[in-house]
């Protein structure tokens, strides 16, 4: 699925399925504040939603000229951006070790580079397993596990 | 005047008179009538023996007569009676030679209908037989693939079966020993490392679609 150039700079945040459920929660509560509130509205919204949400949020919406504090125009904007996360196919990722942020990151970059599509990763980690990964996508199951090299 | 006593003894000796004129009479009578009885007796025999002698002469006539017309007429009888039975002994010898004329056609046909029908019989029961045995041979050669084949495929799942217990203690006893070699040592810059290199066998298998 093919998300919206504003969409992706935001998404670019959002890389397992985990983060996903985190960034959908963080977006209904906006949209409750943005309903029930009445005051400094982006102020409430930083203090509710995630850092590393809430920044590429703002940032994405005040470049594109997408004020904060109209409450409509912004309602508009979240409820297109959660429904562009809805769809987006998944990367099923198990691994034999636990990965770190920076690992996370650099495998997250090193798909994004060469998978052309939006993706989450769902990542598992099974401590079984003997180096390498098992992947799977569009309905295939891959092992790429040391394991599965070494053995017959 | 004549006394009584005189009339008295007339009429005794007449009365006596008179009783044994009829006695005598009676007497007479009686010996004319057994005479005539024995005369007509006698005339009487007479007559039958000439009767009988009569009659016995006209029964001989009579029987000879009666032979005569009877034997003629048997004669005649017989005779028609013979041509008769003659005549019908023909056709009644006409009447068997007829029937049996036609029994014999008939049982001749009625053998080859029998003959016909019971080749046709026979042709159609071995036709029947044959169909039934090539059907039986197919059938039997089907089961018989079928067991051979479901034999087959048995042995074969329990070959891989078999090779799968073994594979997967294999596996099991070099995931082990590899885990205790490899996990222990890698750090997780070198687990991601194998990742990356994973992700790009992956991508050159085309995996992603690129």
């Amino acid at each position: 699925m093919k998300t919206p150039v504003l969409y992706d700079e935001i998404l670019d945040c959002v890389r397992t399925t985990r983060e996903r459920w985190d960034f959908i929660s963080s977006v209904d509560a906006c949209l409750q504040l943005l309903h029930s509130s009445k005051g400094d509205f982006a102020s409430l919204v930083k203090k509710t939603i995630p850092k590393k949400y809430a920044e590429p949020l703002f940032e994405a919406a005040e470049k594109h000229g997408i004020g904060v504090d109209k409450s409509e125009d912004f309602g508009k904007f979240l409820t297109e951006l959660r429904a562009s996360v809805s769809g987006v196919p998944t990367i099923y990722l198990t691994l034999a070790f636990e990965p770190t942020e920076s690992n996370l990151e650099r495998i997250y970059v090193w798909l994004k580079d060469n998978v052309k599509s939006r993706f989450f990763i769902d990542l598992t980690v099974n401590s079984r397993l003997v180096g390498g990964c098992i992947l799977g996508y569009n309905g295939v199951i891959k092992d790429l596990t040391l394991g599965s090299r070494v053995t017959p | 005047m004549i006394s009584d006593s005189a009339v008295i003894v007339a009429v005794v000796v007449l009365a006596v008179f008179f009783g044994l004129l009829f006695f005598f009479f009676s007497f007479y009578l009686s010996k004319l009538i057994m005479e005539r009885d024995k005369t007509t007796e006698l005339v009487q025999f007479q007559l039958s023996q000439q009767m009988n002698q009569n009659s016995a002469k006209s029964n001989e006539d009579f029987t000879k007569i009666t032979k005569e017309v009877i034997e003629a007429s048997i004669g005649d009888s017989f005779k028609i009676m013979q041509k008769q039975i003659s005549e019908v002994l023909n056709v009644h010898k006409s009447v068997v030679k007829d029937s049996e004329k036609t029994f014999e056609k008939e049982l001749a046909d009625l053998r080859q209908n029998f003959v016909d029908s019971s080749n046709e019989s026979l042709t159609a029961i071995k036709n029947h037989v044959e169909s039934e045995g090539a059907l039986a041979k197919d059938i039997l050669s089907k089961k018989v693939e079928a067991e051979f084949s479901k034999v087959e495929s048995e042995l074969s799942e329990y070959k891989k079966a078999k090779e799968n217990v073994v594979e997967n203690e294999v596996r099991a006893v070099v995931n082990k020993i590899a885990k205790e070699v490899l996990n222990k040592t890698f750090s997780s810059s070198e687990h991601e490392k194998i990742v990356i290199d994973a992700l790009e066998v992956a991508k050159k298998e085309g995996f992603f679609g690129v």
